[in-house]
C-alpha cells in the first residue's frame, strides 16, 4: 500500500475520518507522524457533563403512576440528548482516538439501563480509563452504578448470591465462554457480594451483605473481594488472548489471523494490559497495512454516520439522528443486550442496506423523495424521507469542499481516499451526463452512496 | 456456532428426508424459483409484542383461584366465550372461537422455557434465536432455516417480514428475510437510478460481494413482489385495522403462488401494566377478527390447508393483578396455531395450575422450541435439529 493509502486507512481506523479539506495537509505527513499526532491529540481526558445527577430521594415504588410515567418520559428524553451529545462529540472532538476507544468499550462493556446519569458516568469511565491499563478500566466499570444495576449485583448478597455479574465478567468481559468453571463463577459472585452504590451514586461496599468467607478461585484460596478476583483473572494468560481477539476483530479485521492476534496478546501481556501502548503497536505493525486489512470491515452505523458527517463537515443537529441510528440498527446507549452488537454482516440486511445507500443523498439534501406511483400515501420509506428532509437542518459547505478536490480526475482522487477501490466506470458515465453546477455535489454524493463506502 | 457446521451435509439429507418436490438447484431449469411447489407449506408467524396476558386470553373460568387473584380484571363466566366447561376465550375473540370449534385452532398451554427472563428484550431475543436463557445468539431461528435450506439464488423473498425492519428471528448468517412495508413502496425505493445501476455490479472482495448480492437480491425480490402484488387479489372481507391489512396482503401473495415459505408479522401493545381490560379488548379483538378474516380468505382461495399461523408472545403475565388494573411481566403463556392442516386441534398441554406457582408466576410445561421443532420438521420439512439444536421431539402439532 502506498503511503497515501496507508494514511487514509489509518485515519479510517484510528479516528472517525478526516474532513475532505484536511486531506492535503494530512498527506504531507508520514503515517508514523500521523500516528504520533493521533495519540498526542488524545492524551488528555474531558468528561461529558450533560446530565446532572439527581439523587433518588424517593423509592420509585412510592411514586404514583403518573409520576413514574413522567419520570420515565423525562429519562428517555435525557438519554436521547445524551446520545446526540456524544454523537456530536465524535464528529467534532480532536480527541478522535479516545472517542474511538470509548465507542469500542461501549460495545465491549455493553450496558443498558434507563438511568441517564448512570449511563453518562459509565461512558466517562470508558473515556477516562479506556486508553490506560485495562485493570483500572475493568475495576472502575465493575464499580459503576450502571453495571452493578444492569447485571443485578445489587441483589448479590451474602447467602443469597446473584451470579449474573460474575458470569458476564468472565464470559463477556475477560475470558470468554468455557475458560472458567461454574464453581469459579459461584466463588467470584461471593467475592462481589455487597458491591453496591449509595443514593448519590457513589460506589460502596455494603459490609453486612459482603461474604468474607474463604473462596477458591482458579486454584487460589483466600478471603477474596472483587478486586482480588479481577487480579486473578488478569493473571490468566487467556485474558490477554481474549482481549487481543476482540481488539483484532474490531480494529483490524473480522477474519481472524492467529499470528497477528498472538502478537497483540503478547504486547498486552508484556505491557501489563496497557491499552494505549497496545493500540500503538497495532497501528504501527506492518501487517496492519496489508491489502487484506484495508476495506475488510463493514462500518458500524455509528462509524458510517460520524464518518460521513466529518468528511463532509456536516453542520447542524437533528433529533432525527436517533431515529436514523434506529433505522440502521445501532443506537448509542442502547445495545441489544450485554453481549453488545454482533457487528460485521449482521449490520446488513435488505432494509438497512437500502437505507445506508440512500442516506448520504438524503442527509446531503440532494435526494428528492421518490415520485409516488398511483396509490395511497402510507407510512413508508419515502414518507420517512420527506419528513426527514423537513426536520433535518443540516448544512454542507459544498463550494469549500469542492475546492479541496483537484479539477483533474476528481473521481480517482476521491475513490482512492474514501473507498480504496477504483471508481465504477458506469458511474463515471452517469456523472458525465450532469450539468456542471450539479456535478460537484452529485460526485460527492455518489462516492458515499456506493457499497464500497460501507467499508473501512 | 457449532450447529451450523453441519450445513453442507444437511442440505443433501434435507432433500432426501423431506419427501417434498423441492427440486435441487442443479435440476432446475431457471435459477429463480417462481412458484410454490406441490405440497409446500407456508408458515405465518404472528408476534404479539409486549407480553400478552395468557390468563385473560384463555380464561380458566372454572377455577376459583383465577377470580381470587383478579378481583378487578378477572373476566366473569357470563362474558367468557366458552370453549369447554373450564376455559374459554376473552369475549372479543369470537372469530377464533369459531376456528377452535371447526378444528382449525390448537391452543398450546403452558409454553415457556427454563430460567425465564422477564425483560422484553431478552425474552424476545430468546424466542427469536431459540437460545437457552443463558445464551446469546446473533442469528434467528428462521434466519438459520434460510441459511440451511434455501439456495443462494432462490431470492430474498423466501421469507418476508411485513414491516419496516427485519426482526432478529429472520436474520441468518448468509441469508436473511426481506422486510417489506409495502411491495409498491419497496419497489419505488429500489427504482433509484443509482441503485439500479449498482445492482449489476460484482466484486472480488468477499464482503463487498455480499453487499452487492444483498442489493441485487433486494432489487429482484422487490420487482418480483411488486409484480405479484399488482395481480394479487385482495378483495377479501377484512376488518379495518393495520394487522388485517397486512394479513390481506399476505393472503394475496400466498394465492398468487409466490414461493415465500415464511411470513412474519408483528402486533405491538401487549405490555398491559395499566388498564389491561381496555387494551386487551382492542388488541385481542384485532387479533381474532384479522385471523378469522385471513382464514376465510385463504379457504376461499383454496390455500388454507397449506398455511399455518403461529401466534406467540415473549412471555405471559403474573397471576395476581397489580394495583393499576393490569398485570406485570410473567413467564409461561399460550401459543396458538391456526390452519387447515393441523394434527392436534383443540387444547394441547395441561391447563395452567394456579395453585402451583413459582413466586407468583405460572410454571412452564412446554418448551417453545418443541413448537418450533414441529413447524420446522413437519411443516417446512427440514431438519429441525440443525436450526434449533437437538433434543426437541415436538408435539405432533402438524
Amino acid at each position: 500500500m502506498n503511503s497515501i493509502l496507508q494514511l487514509h486507512h489509518l485515519f479510517r481506523r484510528a479516528t472517525f475520518g478526516l474532513s475532505l479539506r484536511d486531506f492535503e495537509k494530512a498527506e504531507s505527513k508520514s503515517p508514523q507522524q500521523a500516528l504520533d499526532r493521533i495519540f498526542r491529540d488524545s492524551e488528555s481526558f474531558r468528561p461529558i457533563q450533560l446530565i446532572k445527577f439527581k439523587p433518588q430521594t424517593v423509592n420509585r415504588k412510592e411514586l404514583s403512576k403518573e409520576e413514574r410515567k413522567a419520570l420515565r418520559k423525562a429519562e428517555r428524553q435525557e438519554l436521547r440528548e445524551l446520545n446526540l451529545h456524544w454523537f456530536r462529540r465524535m464528529v467534532e472532538s480532536p480527541q478522535q482516538l479516545r472517542e474511538r476507544m470509548t465507542l469500542f468499550w461501549h460495545g465491549h462493556f455493553a450496558c443498558r439501563i434507563d438511568h441517564p446519569a448512570a449511563m453518562q458516568h459509565l461512558n466517562n469511565v470508558h473515556r477516562e480509563f479506556g486508553m490506560g491499563d485495562f485493570r483500572s478500566l475493568l475495576l472502575e466499570v465493575s464499580k459503576s452504578p450502571a453495571m452493578l444495576q444492569f447485571l443485578n449485583n445489587r441483589q448479590n448478597k451474602k447467602r443469597q448470591a446473584n451470579e449474573n455479574f460474575a458470569r458476564e465478567l468472565m464470559e463477556l468481559f475477560t475470558l470468554g465462554r468455557g475458560n472458567y468453571t461454574e464453581k469459579d463463577i459461584r466463588e467470584a459472585a461471593r467475592a462481589f457480594t455487597g458491591w453496591n452504590f449509595d443514593r448519590e451514586g457513589n460506589f460502596q461496599i455494603r459490609q453486612r451483605q459482603h461474604d468474607t468467607g474463604q473462596k477458591e478461585f482458579f486454584g487460589k484460596r483466600g478471603n477474596f473481594g472483587g478486586e482480588e478476583i479481577i487480579d486473578i483473572i488478569l493473571k490468566q494468560r487467556r485474558c490477554a488472548d481474549f482481549l487481543a481477539e476482540k481488539l483484532y476483530n474490531y480494529f483490524v479485521s473480522p477474519d481472524p489471523n492467529a499470528e497477528q492476534i498472538k502478537a497483540i496478546s503478547d504486547r498486552l501481556w508484556a505491557t501489563d494490559y496497557h491499552i494505549g501502548k497496545t493500540m500503538r503497536f497495532i497501528f504501527s505493525s506492518d501487517w496492519f497495512y496489508g491489502e487484506k486489512i484495508s476495506g475488510a470491515k463493514i462500518k458500524s452505523p455509528i462509524e458510517f454516520l460520524v464518518g460521513l458527517f466529518r468528511t463532509y463537515e456536516v453542520e447542524g443537529d437533528s433529533k432525527e439522528l436517533v431515529k436514523i441510528q434506529q433505522a440502521l440498527g445501532q443506537v448509542l446507549f442502547k445495545p441489544p443486550n450485554v453481549a453488545g452488537w454482533p457487528g460485521d454482516k449482521a449490520w446488513i440486511d435488505s432494509s438497512t442496506l437500502l437505507r445506508r445507500l440512500k442516506l448520504p443523498g438524503i442527509l446531503l439534501g440532494l435526494d428528492q423523495p421518490n415520485m409516488r406511483l398511483q396509490g395511497e400515501f402510507e407510512e413508508g420509506f419515502d414518507q420517512w424521507q420527506k419528513r426527514l428532509l423537513r426536520k433535518l437542518n443540516l448544512e454542507v459547505p459544498w463550494k469549500k469542499l469542492m475546492k479541496a478536490v483537484p479539477a483533474d480526475a476528481p473521481e480517482q482522487y476521491l475513490s482512492d481516499r474514501l473507498l480504496g477501490h477504483p471508481f465504477p466506470a458506469d458511474e463515471l458515465q452517469a456523472l458525465s451526463q450532469l450539468r456542471r453546477s450539479e456535478y460537484g455535489p452529485q460526485l460527492l454524493k455518489t462516492v458515499t452512496s456506493l457499497p464500497e463506502y460501507q467499508f473501512c | 456456532m457449532n450447529k451450523l457446521n453441519r450445513r453442507k451435509f444437511l442440505r443433501n439429507s434435507t432433500l432426501a428426508a423431506a419427501g417434498t418436490l423441492m427440486l435441487p438447484s442443479f435440476l432446475r431449469g431457471t435459477t429463480r424459483r417462481e412458484m410454490l411447489a406441490e405440497g409446500e407449506k407456508i408458515l405465518v408467524v404472528l408476534q404479539l409484542s409486549g407480553g400478552n396476558d395468557s390468563l385473560n386470553t384463555v380464561v380458566p373460568f372454572g377455577n376459583d383461584l383465577y377470580y381470587q387473584n383478579r378481583p378487578q380484571i378477572g373476566i366473569q363466566p357470563d362474558n367468557v366465550e366458552k370453549l369447554d366447561d373450564f376455559s374459554g376465550f376473552h369475549p372479543s375473540m369470537t372469530a377464533m372461537a369459531d376456528l377452535f370449534r371447526e378444528g382449525e385452532l390448537s391452543i398450546v398451554q403452558g409454553v415457556g422455557y427454563p430460567n425465564p427472563d422477564r425483560s422484553h428484550f431478552r425474552s424476545m431475543d430468546i424466542w427469536h434465536t431459540a437460545s437457552g436463557s443463558e445464551e446469546y445468539l446473533s442469528t434467528g431461528w428462521l434466519g438459520r432455516y434460510l441459511d440451511q435450506n434455501t439456495a443462494s439464488d432462490a431470492g430474498a423473498h423466501q421469507a418476508i417480514e411485513m414491516g419496516g425492519g427485519l426482526s432478529l428471528a429472520m436474520k441468518g448468517v448468509s441469508r436473511s428475510g426481506l422486510a417489506v412495508e409495502d411491495p409498491t413502496r419497496l419497489y419505488q425505493l429500489t427504482r433509484d437510478p443509482l441503485l439500479s445501476r449498482l445492482s449489476a455490479h460484482a466484486s472480488d472482495h468477499d464482503r463487498v460481494a455480499y453487499l452487492y448480492k444483498t442489493l441485487a437480491d433486494t432489487q429482484q425480490s422487490a420487482a418480483y413482489l411488486y409484480e405479484k402484488a399488482e395481480t394479487a387479489v385482495t378483495e377479501g372481507d377484512y376488518p379495518q385495522n393495520p394487522l388485517a391489512k397486512q394479513m390481506n396482503k399476505v393472503a394475496g401473495l400466498i394465492a398468487a403462488g409466490v414461493p415465500t415459505r415464511v411470513y412474519y408479522l408483528n402486533l405491538p401493545g401487549f405490555d398491559t401494566h395499566v388498564n389491561q381490560p381496555n387494551a386487551q379488548q382492542r388488541l385481542l379483538g384485532m387479533l381474532s377478527e384479522s385471523l378469522g378474516a385471513f382464514a376465510r380468505d385463504l379457504k376461499k382461495k383454496g390455500v388454507w390447508d397449506r398455511t399455518a399461523v403461529m401466534v406467540f408472545s415473549e412471555f405471559g403475565r403474573r397471576v395476581k393483578e397489580n394495583g393499576s388494573r393490569g398485570t406485570d411481566h410473567g413467564t409461561a403463556g399460550n401459543v396458538f396455531l391456526a390452519g387447515g392442516g393441523l394434527k392436534r386441534p383443540g387444547f394441547v398441554g395441561q391447563r395452567p395450575d394456579l395453585s402451583d406457582l413459582d413466586k407468583g408466576d405460572l410454571k412452564f410445561r412446554i418448551d417453545f422450541r418443541e413448537v418450533y421443532a414441529d413447524l420446522l420438521r413437519s411443516w417446512l420439512g427440514v431438519r429441525e435439529d440443525a436450526v434449533i439444536g437437538a433434543g426437541f421431539e415436538g408435539l405432533g402439532l402438524v
